[in-house]
């Protein structure tokens, strides 16, 4: 499950490691990072996507 | 492919709020079980401002943990597809695979079944039956599609404003994972967005369509007010007499903007813009109630009936709606 995360895209991986081992949601992460709330939500959605597809071909 | 159960759990992706996604329940609970140890790390985890660089640290120990897994994805033959099929949109296919379209290849789609366009690493693009789509640009820089008719639902992963589909009325900037676009023989197009955000660029004025909405643009004409696809039928109806530069009725602009809920924001955001007089201040004023300005902002400042832009656009920021440089509408 760590390696799928590491493997993300620069941007998907910090933003969901933002969110995911600090717990930090997302209009936290933006006030922290400088984004746009709407850049860190498609950061967030896109790196998830991401994941599912990577975990469903996987069969994890 | 299903994309559809991936919807749902935004809100809880962006702030936690229920309903939890029990996928992202597990890996916040491996994520912070493996890689986030407070006794292993030089912070605390009391620290009331989070900083990037712990953000760093977290990715760099998530990259040694996980590096010989990675090795073996590295090597792992059935990766993602092969270089003769990258930055080029191809016909998706046992029989077709890797068969480019290049640009100003028209594709019409005359069988009964859907057609899958597979952009790069970027994406998956499906035409129906009926489709007649061409490609306009297939550049590393951005791939842009054009639809003459007919229907395509894209699946995106790519960076935003990497993907565009031009239609007779306008140009739908990917922001976001998944929309479809309805293109009539008229050149009507219909943008309805499941997951996360799309721009469309009219003749006028773009607006900015978050999932769970849809907006209609007529070619010469600028989109109309995006609304989700299940809001309530007098929302509905002011809507519609506001976009056609109607001056609803007192009962019509109460009760529609009673029934504004939750996911109307947007709605009521571009309705201001279509609106004048009482109307528009009535829907300013419904708008403040469900999304406050900044608390730096005054309420009277965007109550005015003149514009103030500083505090417009620090509200339009807030709501999410605000555009970047590069994207339509963005004033430079």
């Amino acid at each position: 499950m760590l390696s799928a995360i590491t493997d993300l895209p620069e941007a998907y991986r910090e933003t969901l490691a933002m969110r995911l081992v600090e717990g930090m949601s997302g209009p936290e992460i933006a006030a922290v990072t400088g984004l746009t709330q709407r850049s860190v939500r498609v950061n967030l959605h896109r790196g998830m996507h991401l994941l599912r597809a990577r975990f469903e071909e996987g069969g994890q | 492919m299903s994309h559809d159960d991936s919807a749902p759990s935004e809100d809880y992706l962006w702030d936690g709020r229920a309903p939890v996604d029990p996928f992202i329940e597990r890996l916040e609970a491996v994520a912070r079980s493996q890689a986030f140890d407070p006794s292993k790390h030089a912070w605390s985890p009391t620290a009331p401002k989070r900083r990037p660089w712990r953000v760093v640290a977290v990715v760099g120990g998530l990259t040694t943990m996980a590096a010989a897994v990675l090795l073996g994805w590295l090597v792992f033959p059935g990766g993602p597809s092969s270089e003769d099929c990258r930055h080029a949109f191809r016909l998706d296919g046992s029989a077709q695979k890797c068969r480019a379209l290049a640009p100003d290849d028209w594709l019409e789609v005359s069988g009964r079944d859907a057609v899958s366009l597979d952009v790069g690493e970027l994406g998956v693009i499906t035409a129906a039956p009926g489709s007649r789509l061409r490609v306009r640009e297939a550049s590393s820089q951005l791939r842009h599609l054009e639809l003459e008719r007919g229907r395509v639902e894209a699946v995106v992963t790519a960076p935003p404003r990497l993907f565009q589909v031009s239609t007779p009325a306008g140009v739908a900037v990917d922001l976001g994972c998944a929309y479809s676009l309805d293109v009539d023989a008229e050149g009507r197009t219909v943008l309805s967005v499941t997951a996360g955000e799309v721009i469309f660029d009219g003749a006028e004025q773009p607006v900015v369509v978050p999932a769970g909405m849809q907006t209609e643009v007529r070619p010469g004409q600028a989109p109309t007010v995006p609304l989700r696809t299940d809001a309530e039928t007098e929302l509905v109806a002011l809507v519609r007499a506001l976009d056609e530069g109607e001056t609803p009725a007192p009962d019509l602009l109460t009760a529609g903007l009673a029934r504004a809920a939750g996911g109307d924001e947007v709605s009521l955001w571009y309705l201001r813009d279509r609106s004048q007089g009482e109307a528009r201040q009535a829907v300013t004023r419904r708008l403040l109630e469900m999304a406050p300005p900044p608390s730096d902002v005054a309420r009277s400042r965007l109550l005015r009936a003149q514009p103030d832009p500083a505090a417009e656009a620090r509200w339009r920021d807030s709501l999410g709606l605000s555009v970047e440089a590069g994207d339509p509408g963005h004033d430079g």
